[in-house]
């Protein structure tokens, strides 16, 4: 078998970039050791936000966001632009969210500061007692993971896309510098171009391809839960409080509240649920809302964050390698920045170049210690 | 629908104080120490709440707070599992029919270290298993501390109120009620620390120990932390796909005899029973007894799964056991109203033209058990599909012991067999636990082995047959 | 596969099963005083019965075996009713053209000595009525069973197996 560019997993990264360079016309297969969304992205908290601190980010995200909107409509599947609702609890917190603000507003992102009494208007059950203001952008949202991942899946493979489940792959067959094919437990393929998107366990593809330089991603395990289902509109952005050990909290379609907190563990590959984590999240969730207190929680879950240094991750091509690319280290935002990852990496891939700020996400800058700003990160 | 007299039971004399609690402001007279559920079954009550998407109605299903077909608003609280909610004077209740709305003053909760119990042995689960495992670590030296999620103990055997086989040392003879007292008294009679109305929600390694997150009356936090654990938690009972089987009136086996002789309220007039299977041949005669009108039981497979001796007992009532039949579906409005059954042909399918309709408001699920493994399998012991013991499964020695040094399991939790070998195996797994936590004499093997001949000696029969066949793929030394 | 036997099918003996997997007392024996006959044919885990008998009658290889009564050694004194756990013990004694069959009854109500009762056979079928001749009460059981005896026309014997108790 072969195919002319070869995903190496199939998380939203991967099958978003199949599903965009197949629209492209390109021959793609996806090789996932699982099943699709598998890995940390059927585990993820669902928000999409374009919140961040620095221009580039801001800038990718707006693209997604457009991203989102335009598949959400083609395909249908639910994606809300519900709002963040960052709560902010000092003069410290508000004058970096001001920076982040005008920021986000230069390139066109409607963020403002907003009173308490203006966050209490949007979720009514906040506990603003301690809120001393708000940083509300109405037009982040969120999607859900399981039917997103499937829409992008499906459509893929309707373009001439292959994804194939449950196939691992083992090694990179690599001669004088070039790729030849890759190896899985099901047979070998042959490819002359390869796109590491396995995030969590990028160093392990990093290591079959003898990747020459330092791209450190570590995997941390983060966790969630979902409560059951209450009525809809109850809590309908996302809400953050970094103040609350970086806990977020949203509503899901079906009505469960789902959120998290900062805690993490590692680097690991251990996912067993964590005593601690249910003990903070339950505490910081009904500091912000309290009423929670009263609803169970039906199920705690664990995936990756895949870190590196500046919390952004690395997206490029391996020069000395013909040719691999690599999209991994999302940390806490892979899900949402994938559409806008799948268009600047195609374009790099077909045409050696985007129009997004691909460089800030360059895979070298560790090696050059060149690290970014630390992207805005919670959970 | 509340009955005062029972051949076997005495619910006079177990009847707490009368309250009043309101349904949707309509008073309803019920008995402190019984559930909403009850009560509210006891006045009539069928429907509990409608479903949110399609509106259908819901109603009790499992009576111990597994399967959310209970919810409910009390006291303006949503979601509250009425099943297992005991009745306090003056409780509001109303149905919740559509997505519970949160109450709009909630305080934040306070942080508060959890108490921690300590101990050598922490056993999860009252049951038989977990109650012979406590007294036999007792015993041989360990401290130990048991926890239940009911507010008795005995679990299964507390709504058994027929006689035990087996040997008269292992309480032949004996009814399940009572050998449930007798337990109970023999752990009181020990210096063994009992948890009621606490539900295991984590079991976790620390360090070279092992911590049990408990929850308490669904409010409090408690910590146990043992050198070694027995799990004892017993089974969940199955449910078959047939048209409306959501209807209320469509429940299962556990929970018409949770009501019936946990509280003494019958579950309604007249009814089917699935399943001819031990369960459901008891629970026909246990209908029988309180003075409900079984219609049939009918039991898909050519032959009566349970023991003959249970089936005679019930056919001699004049209630008919048909064979080769199953549910085809529920009719009904808002609830049961009758229930549609037809033969089976050699190939699984349905007979044309063989319909029987019964006019029934009650259909019992007795189609099996499954082991509650929910603790063993979150602490990562290695499980197994074995579909002779009730389905996944933990691997375990022959001393009980889960591939996670020093988490043993006992009873319907380990597989689905009898109270007998529950006993058994809890004894074993008590014991085993004791010596694993260090604390008891080498000379307590004597006793495992004993009980290991003991066990192997009751499953050399045909029934123990199945289950030995079971067991060779998930023992190992 | 085995052919399944029709108890196992149905669930319930025929008299002809019970005489191939049990064995009827001789007329004569049945005549001498009451004899304890075990409808249990399925082998099961239980023991009560032969652990309760005062003079070894019920015999059992082991704690799977199907019990069978040493008609001849049994005397009668229908401790295996009470006991047992599967109510499938029963006495039959014959009295000239009466019977007198001795079985458990676990339902309510309990009947009084003298009360006349419904019969009913292995199916739950009414076949006639008789009168009971004595009652043991729960309390007095040994297995916390009340027992009963009922006297009936003689060509019931094998027939009724349970009572119905019919009050205003
Ligand atoms: C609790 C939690 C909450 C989160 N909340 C959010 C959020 O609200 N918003 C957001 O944007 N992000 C969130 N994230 C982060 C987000 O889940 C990830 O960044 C995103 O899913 C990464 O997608 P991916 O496709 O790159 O990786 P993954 O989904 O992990 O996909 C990688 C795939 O590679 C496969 N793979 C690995 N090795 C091999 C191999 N050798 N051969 C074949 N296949 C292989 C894996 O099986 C896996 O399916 C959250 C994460 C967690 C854990
Ligand atoms: C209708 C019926 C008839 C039966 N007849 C017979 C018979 O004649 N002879 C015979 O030998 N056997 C019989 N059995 C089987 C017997 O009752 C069971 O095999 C036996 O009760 C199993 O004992 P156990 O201790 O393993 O589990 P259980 O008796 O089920 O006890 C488990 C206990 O664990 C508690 N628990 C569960 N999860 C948690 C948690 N997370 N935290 C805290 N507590 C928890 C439960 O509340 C319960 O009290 C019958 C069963 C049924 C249903
Ligand atoms: S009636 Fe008495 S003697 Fe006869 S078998 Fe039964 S227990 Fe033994
Ligand atoms: S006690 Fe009853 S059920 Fe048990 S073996 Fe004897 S006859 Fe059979
Ligand atoms: S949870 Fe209450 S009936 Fe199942």
């Amino acid at each position: 078998m072969k195919g002319d560019i070869v995903i190496i997993g199939g998380g939203i990264t991967g099958i978003a970039l199949a599903h965009e360079l197949a629209r492209r016309g390109e021959d793609v297969v996806v090789l996932e050791k699982r099943f699709i969304g598998s890995g940390s992205t059927f585990r993820c908290g669902t928000g999409i936000r374009q919140q961040f601190g620095d221009e580039a980010n801001v800038q990718v995200m707006k693209r997604s966001v457009e991203l989102w909107k335009k598949y959400s409509e083609e395909y249908g599947f639910p994606f809300k632009q519900t709002g963040y609702l960052f709560l902010l609890y000092s003069e410290e917190e508000i004058s970096q969210f001001k920076e982040n603000i005008s920021i986000q507003n230069r390139f066109g992102v409607p963020t403002k500061l907003i009173t308490p009494e203006e966050a209490k208007e949007i979720v009514p059950l906040l506990d603003v007692s301690e809120v001393m203001a708000a940083s509300w952008n109405p037009t982040d949202g969120k999607a859900d993971p399981f039917h997103a991942t499937t829409a992008f899946a499906l459509h893929a493979q309707e373009m001439g896309a292959r994804i194939y489940e449950y196939t691992e792959v083992k090694d990179l067959i690599i001669e004088k510098g070039e790729i030849k094919g890759v190896k899985t437990n099901k047979g070998t393929i042959k490819t002359g171009i390869v796109v590491n998107a396995t995030n969590a366990w990028a160093k392990l593809i990093n290591a079959m391809a003898k990747v020459p330089i330092r791209i450190p991603i570590e995997p941390y395990k983060h966790q969630a839960i979902i409560t059951q289902p209450i009525k809809r509109d109850t809590i309908n952005p996302m809400v953050i409080s970094f103040k609350y050990e970086d806990s977020y909290l949203t509503q899901t379609d079906h009505g469960g509240i789902i959120g998290g907190v900062g805690y993490e563990v590692g680097p690991t590959y251990d996912l067993s649920p964590s005593y601690t984590f249910l003990r903070e999240v339950t505490t910081y969730l009904s500091k912000i809302v309290p009423a929670i207190r009263e609803l169970l929680i039906l199920r705690t879950w664990a995936g990756f964050y895949a870190k590196t240094p500046d919390s952004n991750p690395a997206i490029g091509r391996i020069n000395e390698i013909d040719e691999y690319y690599i999209a991994a280290g999302f940390s806490g935002h892979g899900f949402m920045m994938a559409p806008a990852v799948a268009e600047m990496l195609s374009d790099l891939i077909t045409k050696g170049k985007s129009k997004l700020p691909i460089e800030w996400y360059d895979p070298y800058r560790f090696e050059r210690g060149e690290l970014r700003q630390k992207a805005l990160q919670m959970g | 629908m509340r009955f005062t007299e029972h051949p076997i039971l005495d619910f006079e004399r177990v009847r707490g104080r009368e309250v009043t609690i309101y349904f949707e402001g309509k008073p309803i007279k019920a008995y402190e120490g019984e559930t909403i559920a009850t009560a509210l079954h006891a006045a009539g009550i069928r429907i509990f709440q409608h479903s949110t998407k399609k509106h259908r109605p819901r109603g009790l299903f499992c009576a111990i707070g597994k399967c959310s077909s209970c919810l409910m608003k009390v006291n303006g609280i949503p979601n509250v599992r009425t099943c297992i909610t005991l009745v306090e004077e003056g409780m509001q209740i109303e149905r919740q029919d559509e997505k519970p709305v949160l109450p709009k003053t909630s305080k934040p909760p306070k942080w508060k270290e959890p108490p921690r119990i300590e101990a050598d042995v922490v056993v999860i689960g009252g049951g038989p298993a977990g109650m012979m495992a406590a007294i036999n670590a007792s015993d041989a030296g360990a401290k130990v501390v048991l926890l239940d999620e009911n507010p008795m103990l005995g679990g299964q055997l507390v709504k058994q109120t027929h006689k035990f086989f087996g040997k008269r040392e292992q309480f032949a003879g004996v009814r399940g009620i009572k050998i449930a007292e007798i337990l109970s008294e023999e752990l009181k009679k020990r210096d063994i620390e009992v948890f009621l109305e606490t539900s295991a929600i984590m079991l976790l390694q620390d360090g070279d120990e092992k911590l049990v997150v408990g929850v308490r009356k669904n409010k409090e936090l408690v910590e146990f932390k043992g050198k070694t654990v027995v799990v004892a938690t017993g089974a969940m009972e199955r449910m078959i796909p047939f048209e409306n089987n959501d209807l209320p009136g469509v429940y299962g086996a556990g929970a018409i005899q949770t009501l019936m002789n946990t509280y003494g309220v019958k579950p309604g007039d007249r009814v089917l029973i699935v399943g001819a299977g031990n369960v459901g041949l008891i629970l026909a005669y246990q209908l029988y007894q309180a003075g409900v009108k079984v219609e049939a039981i009918v039991e898909a497979m050519p032959k009566i799964g349970g023991y003959f001796v249970h089936a005679a007992k019930v056919r001699r009532l004049g209630i008919p056991i048909l064979t080769r039949h199953t549910i085809l579906r529920a009719e009904g409005k808002e609830k049961v109203e009758r229930a549609v059954v037809a033969q089976l042909d050699e190939n699984w399918n349905v007979v044309p033209g063989s319909e029987k309709v019964f006019e029934v408001d009650v259909i019992a699920l007795a189609v099996g058990l499954r082991p509650s493994i929910e603790l063993l399998h979150q602490i990562g012991c290695q499980i197994k599909y074995v579909p002779e013991l009730g389905g996944h499964v933990v691997i375990r020695d022959s001393r009980m012991e889960t591939t996670i040094k020093g988490i043993f399991v006992a009873g319907d939790s380990a597989e689905i067999e009898e109270a007998t070998t529950a006993m058994l195996e809890g004894k074993i797994a008590g014991i085993s636990a004791a010596l694993a936590a260090g604390v008891a004499s080498p000379g307590w093997l004597k006793e495992v082995e004993k009980t290991q001949r003991e066990l192997e000696e009751f499953r050399s029969g045909p029934f123990g047959r199945k289950v030995l066949e079971g067991l060779k793929k998930v023992v190992v030394e | 596969m085995n052919e399944i036997p029709h108890y196992l099918r149905e669930g319930y003996l025929t008299v002809e099963e019970l005489k191939k997997y049990i064995g009827l007392p001789s007329e004569e024996r049945l005549r001498q005083r009451p004899v304890a006959v075990p409808e249990c044919p399925q082998e099961i885990p239980c023991t009560p019965c032969k652990e309760v008998c005062p003079t070894n009658a019920v015999l059992m290889e082991h704690p799977n075996a199907v019990p069978i009564v040493d008609y001849e050694k049994c005397i009668g004194c229908s401790l295996c009713v009470q006991i047992c756990p599967g109510l499938a013990f029963f006495m039959v004694h014959y009295i000239g053209d009466k019977a007198r069959v001795t079985m458990p009854h676990e339902v309510l109500p309990v009947p009084e000595v003298g009360e006349e009762v419904i019969l009913l056979n292995r199916v739950g079928e009414e076949v006639g009525t008789g009168k009971v001749v004595t009652v043991i009460p729960r309390e007095k059981s040994k297995g916390d069973t009340p027992i009963i005896t009922v006297e009936m026309p003689i060509e019931l014997a094998w027939e009724v197996r349970a009572v119905k108790v019919v009050r205003e």
